[in-house]
């Protein structure tokens, strides 16, 4: 009799001592990418989150933990399959110059959107099998380091720099394409921290 | 909203895109027709 009332007390204050673990929101983060690792002049190899980086055009390598257009090859591109064609686009553009760029909605070499640092301003450009247009533009200084965010949203693109607003458009082309990532014309250029979060 | 409508130039090659005629230096395409493009200019800075 008295050993089973001892049970019953333990059981209860097993019940009520069970701890509360704390919510943590849901990561929205399906592609990032420090480029943290070994240099190489051939190879991107994977992002930290585990996604094979696909070279479109030209060589590409890491260099001192960025990467570079290992290749020197004008319209160079290596995207990433990340599984999502409505999501945020970051990548910084830690040493800049003209040409470089964040490609998205990247069907292949010869169909893309993406922003392109020109000499004085960022421009958002469409090429639909060698077809060019430019569809936005804003002024700006290149600063390196330059964080570029674009917000793809069905057919709304919104694009930003260093977290203010540069423009958006309406713009349906390649609008269920997955493949996102970067693009140079030479090799002094150099990337980091590329991010694609869901919205 | 500022919206204008110019005229759509050049030959579709990167050297010489599609684009409106516009000496503006901040601006965004609201829409796009066969010969012009409607912009939004957002500023000049």
């Amino acid at each position: 009799m008295m050993i089973g009332i001892g049970v019953g007390v333990g059981f209860q204050q097993g019940v009520g001592s069970f701890v509360q673990i704390p919510e943590t929101p849901p990561s929205n983060i399906i592609v990032s990418d420090t480029f943290n690792r070994e240099d190489s002049t051939t190879a991107l190899g994977n992002a930290d989150t585990g996604q094979v980086w696909t070279v479109v055009a030209g060589t590409w390598g890491i260099i001192a933990n960025q990467v570079y257009n290992a290749g020197n090859t004008t319209n160079a591109i290596a995207t990433v399959d990340t599984g999502y064609s409505n999501c945020t686009v970051s990548v910084k553009f830690a040493t800049v110059n003209t040409n470089m760029k964040v490609m998205f909605r990247v069907n292949n070499s010869n169909s893309f959107l993406h922003i392109e640092r020109a000499p004085s301003s960022y421009d958002l450009w469409r090429n639909n099998a060698g077809a060019w247009t430019k569809l936005a533009t804003h002024p700006s200084s290149a600063t390196n380091g330059d964080a570029i965010n674009v917000n793809l949203n069905g057919n709304e693109i919104t694009a930003y720099l260093n977290g203010s607003l540069m423009y958006t458009i309406t713009e349906a082309f390649n609008a269920t394409v997955t493949k996102h990532g970067i693009g140079a014309n030479s090799s002094g250029v150099r990337f980091d921290d590329f991010l694609v979060e869901s919205l | 909203m500022n919206y204008l409508t110019f005229p759509k130039i050049g030959i579709g090659t990167m050297e010489n895109p599609f684009r409106p005629d516009t000496t503006s230096t901040w601006w965004q395409v609201v829409e796009e027709r066969e010969n012009e493009f409607v912009i939004e200019i957002l500023g000049e800075l």
